[in-house]
Parts: C-alpha cells; sequence; structure tokens
C-alpha cells in the first residue's frame, strides 16, 4: 500500500500547496476509467476509437486491452458515470459513449487525485517532470 | 458460422429477467470493434491474406466469446446473485417448513399415542369403577337399606358370651358428633335380649346401658356407610340386688358403752363384666341422700343402729371447759338466725326405716367418729334433743347438740353386710381395726373431762341462781310479811 507521509514530503512546482491524501487501495487499477473517463470527456466516442485514442495520447505507451476495455466502459455505464447511444455506421449498429454529469464530477476528482499521486510518487522517487515523447515500447495496461 | 454467432453459442442460455437487447448490444458492440480493428489490419498489412488478417486481430482482441460472457455475467450479476439469494432462502424457509412440519407430525403422532394410552387407561379404569358399582350396588340391594342410614342391632345376655338373653336393657344410643342433628335413640331390650335400631346414619355413637339394678356401662360402636352393625353385651349376672340395712358398729366393751357415732364416706366400685366395667349406678348415693359421690350430707350411724342423713349439721369449734374442740352442731344454724323470719325453722333429719344398700362393692373414702357431748345414742334423741336445744336458744345460745370429732383413717375400718334374716333388715356390720379403736380412747379422756367440768360449772351456775333467786323470793315475802303486819 502507498502511503504518503507527511515529514519527507517536499514541495514541488507541480503541487505548491501539497495535501495528504488517502491513497484508495485500488488506486492503480482505477488508472483505466481514469483514462477512460479523459478520453470521452473530448467527446463521444466508441469502444475501437477509445483504444485508438488511448495508445495516441499515450506516445504508443499504453494499449488497452480489450478485455478490460469493454468490462471497464460498462460498469462505469452502471454507475451512471457514461451514457450511451447507438448509431449507423457503414451498414451496422455502433455503440457510442458519453460523460454523464456525475462523470464530469467524477472525472475532476479522480484528476486532483492522480495530480497529487504522481508529484508525490515523483518526489518520492527523485524524478524531474518530463516531456512526454513517443517511445518505441508500447506497455500493455491491464 | 459467423464470429457473431460463435460469440452468442458460448454466451449462458437466455434468462427471462435479462433484458431484452442485452446480447445482441454486447455481440453488436464487440463486432463492430472486431470489423473496425479488421479494417485497420486491412489498411497497415496490404499484401496480408484475410485468415492472417483475422488472426492478428483476434490474437489482439483475444477471445470474444470470453469477452461477451464476463460482459453478459457483468450486467447480470446482480440480478443472478439476487436470484441465488433469494432461491437460497426459499430453500432454507422450505427446509425450516419441512423441519417444523416433521416435528409437528412427529408431536401430533405422539399426542395421537398418549391419547390412545390415555384412553386405554381410562377405559380400563371405566370399567373397574363399573365393576365397583356394580359390586356396591349389589351389596346395596342385598341390604335393602340406603347406604348411609343402616340397621343396628344391640343383643344383650347375662353373665358371659353366648349367655341367655337379658330383657329389661336400657339402652340410650348419642352420635358423637355435634350438630349433626341426629336425635338420640333409646330402646329396652325384648324378651330375646335385642334392641333393634331400623336406621342409623353412619358415624361414631356413644352406647349408655342401664340393667335393673341401676348398674350403668358406657361403651361405643363405629358405624361405617353402607355396613350393617351387630353388637352383643355381656351384662352382670345376677344383677346387683338391694337390701334394707341397719348398721352395727363393733366397739370393744369399754367404748360400747360411749354415745360414739360414725360417719363415713362412700365411694363406688366398678363392677368387671366380660372385660367391661359397669358402674354400680347412683343408687347408693341417692339412698344416702345424695345425687353425686363427695357432695352432700353424709350418712351418720348411731350407736344402737340407725342410720340418719343429718342435712343441716354445721363444722365448727367449741370452746368447753376451757378447751376449744372441733366438730359438727345441729342447733348452731338456728342460733345463728336468731331474729330472723325463719328463726322456728325446723332442723331436717332424716331417719329412714334401714337404708336401699345395693351391694357391697364399694369403699370408704374418708370416716369420723362423733362424740356426743349430750350423751346421745339414737336418731330419735338427736332430734328430741335438738328440737328442745333449739327452742332453748332464744334464751340460750349454748346448746348441747354438739358432737367432737375423731378423724381416723379409712383404712381403720371394714364393713361386712349380714344378709337379712325372717323379714329383718340387713345388717351392715362396721368394726374398727385396733389402731382406730386406741385412736379414740386417746381421744376421748380430755373431751369427757371437759364436758365433765362443763357440766359441774353449768350445774352450780345453777345451783347458784336457784338459791339467789330463792333467796329474793324469801327476801321479797319477808318484806311482804312485814308491810302486812305493820297494817
Amino acid at each position: 500500500m502507498l502511503m504518503p507521509r507527511r515529514a519527507k514530503y517536499r514541495p514541488s512546482v507541480l503541487n505548491p500547496e501539497p495535501r495528504t491524501l488517502r491513497m484508495e487501495p485500488n488506486f492503480l487499477n482505477g488508472t483505466v476509467e481514469l483514462m477512460l473517463l479523459a478520453v470521452i470527456d473530448e467527446g463521444p466516442s466508441y469502444g475501437y476509437e477509445i483504444t485508438q485514442s488511448v495508445l495516441n495520447r499515450s506516445g504508443g505507451r499504453f494499449e488497452v486491452k480489450e478485455g478490460s476495455l469493454y468490462p471497464a466502459l460498462h460498469r462505469l455505464e452502471r454507475a451512471k458515470l457514461l451514457e450511451s447511444y447507438w448509431t449507423e455506421h457503414d451498414g451496422r449498429r455502433r455503440k457510442y459513449y458519453r460523460l454523464t454529469p456525475s462523470g464530469r464530477k467524477a472525472l475532476a476528482a479522480r484528476r486532483t487525485e492522480w495530480q497529487s499521486f504522481s508529484a508525490g510518487l515523483h518526489s518520492v522517487l527523485g524524478l524531474e517532470l518530463q516531456a512526454v515523447g513517443a517511445t518505441p515500447c508500447c506497455p500493455r495496461v491491464s | 458460422m459467423s464470429q457473431f454467432d460463435e460469440s452468442a453459442a458460448h454466451l449462458p442460455p437466455p434468462r427471462a429477467d435479462e433484458p431484452a437487447n442485452l446480447r445482441r448490444e454486447i455481440l453488436e458492440e464487440l463486432s463492430d470493434h472486431l470489423t473496425c480493428a479488421r479494417k485497420r489490419e486491412q489498411l497497415a498489412g496490404g499484401s496480408q491474406t484475410e485468415a492472417a488478417i483475422q488472426h492478428r486481430v483476434l490474437d489482439r482482441f483475444g477471445d470474444p466469446a470470453a469477452i461477451a460472457r464476463k460482459l453478459w455475467l457483468d450486467w447480470m450479476w446482480e440480478k443472478i446473485m439476487t436470484q441465488r439469494i433469494l432461491i437460497g432462502v426459499c430453500i432454507l424457509l422450505a427446509v425450516v417448513t419441512c423441519a417444523a412440519l416433521a416435528f409437528a407430525w412427529v408431536s401430533i403422532n405422539r399426542q395421537h399415542e398418549l391419547i390412545a394410552e390415555l384412553q386405554l387407561t381410562s377405559q380400563s379404569q371405566r370399567e373397574q369403577q363399573q365393576e365397583q358399582f356394580e359390586r356396591l350396588l349389589a351389596d346395596s340391594q342385598k341390604s335393602k337399606s340406603p347406604s348411609d342410614w343402616n340397621p343396628v342391632e344391640l343383643r344383650f345376655v347375662k353373665g358371659k358370651e353366648g349367655g341367655p338373653p337379658a330383657e329389661g336393657i336400657k339402652v340410650h344410643v348419642s352420635i358423637q358428633a355435634t350438630e349433626t342433628g341426629i336425635p338420640d335413640m333409646e330402646g329396652v331390650s325384648n324378651a330375646q335380649g335385642i334392641v333393634h335400631f331400623d336406621r342409623v346414619r353412619y358415624g361414631t355413637y356413644t352406647v349408655t346401658t342401664v340393667n335393673a339394678a341401676q348398674e350403668k356401662l358406657t361403651t361405643n360402636f363405629t358405624l361405617q356407610p353402607g355396613q350393617s352393625l351387630t353388637r352383643t353385651i355381656v351384662c352382670p349376672e345376677p344383677p346387683t340386688q338391694t337390701a334394707k340395712v341397719t348398721a352395727r358398729i363393733n366397739w370393744p366393751e369399754d367404748l360400747a358403752k360411749k354415745p360414739l357415732w360414725l360417719s363415713f364416706q362412700w365411694d363406688d366400685i366398678d363392677r368387671p363384666v366380660a372385660g367391661k366395667k359397669w358402674t354400680p349406678s347412683a343408687q347408693l348415693f341417692k339412698a344416702l341422700g345424695r345425687s353425686e359421690p363427695f357432695r352432700g350430707p353424709l350418712p351418720w350411724f348411731a350407736p344402737n343402729g340407725d342410720v340418719l342423713i343429718a342435712k343441716d349439721s354445721s363444722e365448727g369449734s367449741r370452746t368447753i371447759g376451757g378447751s376449744s374442740f372441733s366438730g359438727i352442731m345441729f342447733g348452731f344454724r338456728t342460733w345463728a338466725r336468731r331474729g330472723r323470719s325463719n328463726v322456728d325453722e325446723p332442723i331436717v333429719l332424716k331417719k329412714p326405716d334401714g337404708i336401699d344398700w345395693p351391694g357391697p362393692d364399694y369403699v370408704i373414702r374418708d370416716a369420723w367418729v362423733l362424740v356426743s357431748m349430750s350423751g346421745l345414742t339414737s336418731a330419735d334423741e338427736l332430734e328430741k334433743s335438738t328440737i328442745s336445744d333449739a327452742a332453748r336458744e332464744r334464751e340460750d345460745p349454748y346448746s348441747r347438740d354438739f358432737f367432737y370429732t375423731i378423724r381416723v383413717s379409712p383404712a381403720d375400718w371394714s364393713y361386712r353386710l349380714e344378709p337379712s334374716q325372717a323379714g329383718r333388715p340387713a345388717i351392715l356390720q362396721l368394726t374398727p381395726t385396733v389402731e382406730a379403736v386406741e385412736k379414740v380412747r386417746a381421744a376421748l379422756p380430755e373431751f369427757e373431762t371437759a364436758v365433765a367440768e362443763a357440766e359441774a360449772s353449768r350445774a352450780l351456775q345453777e345451783q347458784r341462781r336457784a338459791a339467789f333467786e330463792e333467796s329474793q323470793r324469801a327476801a321479797s315475802a319477808a318484806e311482804t310479811k312485814t308491810k302486812t303486819d305493820s297494817k
């Protein structure tokens, strides 16, 4: 379990007034959902497009497996953070997802949490923030 | 088979509670994804065969059927679990209900067994009670009388068990409980010696039996409900005879001439007959002028054999010749009542012509020797002396009907009844022992001396009074003569 310790917490440029967060045990497990919410926040999208968006926006680092994608999308839909609708495309039906108001609020909250987490993690690891660029390897997020 | 159909075949069987479009939408969404991926592969791969493209797409995508199945399960999980929980609860309830029913069934069976057992027991008891009731009814019909009221027969025989019947026995029967409302019963035995009471209620009774000689037996019997009773009572035989008696006091020669009277207190002795004690009745006490033992006047036996019942005697003491003697006097009450309206009340002296003496079964309880101050020796003399003394008391309280009392032990006397002969009364022989004689001899001289002194003094006073009166008369006569002579 990752538990930030106030005594060793160093202020950084990203978090000039850091606050202590109680990390959820499955915080990292929720990164897929966070990424999906962020992608769909750009506009209504469907499953394959979402995987491609994640892959592109992560510079080829993250590729969401379909086995994780659709269960996460359906879970967010059942939690009323997403809503779906169907359209016709090239003679076949396609399911689009878009954020609900609750989804937007949840996305904002999770972004804040992630910022705090990542700032703290960087401080602990002694890393500087670097510009994100494309890398040849594509780690899979499952 | 297309990919769509293959994935649909791996989905769980349709459920009634699943949304209508769930399967179709899952499969269409995955199908759209695979189509997009295949097109991208075609654009990227160019000359690859369709099979290689399909292989690459599926390799990246994974098993569509498994993903479709997982999505379907995610959607239906809550309903499936709710249904399972519901089914589980229903099964549990069914099991509990079955257990309760089974328990109830077992309990009802057990109750039925117990009821059957009780019915058997009850039936058996009813049969026993019926038998008992029929037996009692038969007994009751045999006796031909109500169970609470049954006949009682008292049989009286003479002398011993199996003796001849005793006729004329009076019976008084009373229940021992109080406030029962059952009256006492009485009867007299007939020639067969039987007294029969037709209906006597159950209970404990006291039976008082009196024979012709007034001898009495008190016994009891307990009568049970539904039972008759026959009791045999043995009566004294022969019954006690009463006899007219006079008394003879067998003093020694020196005392026979003295005016010595006797008085005794008697008590009866029970007469045992066949293990029962018969009381000689109150006849003796009636004969002696008493209604019950130890109370009332006592009989006096005069030196000449008279028997006297003295009802108005009084105990007291008198000073004679300077000494005080305790004794009994007859004129005392008359003297004490002088000046009152009943001053002439006569002294009652009962002088029966002998007494009815019902046998010798008595014992002397107390005994006195009475010494007459005036030397009286018969009832007639006592009566005359007392009356004359009573008449004289108006002038002189001193009376001569005083009897000096010498108390002797009851054991100092014996008595024997001589049967009557030739129509004369029977004789009650009263004989003192040597100790009694000596006691009287020792006590007599002082009293006799005192009486003699008193008599002498009295005589002297009489002489002086007579002389004085004579001198007075002489003086009066002389004075009269002088007056006559002077004239």
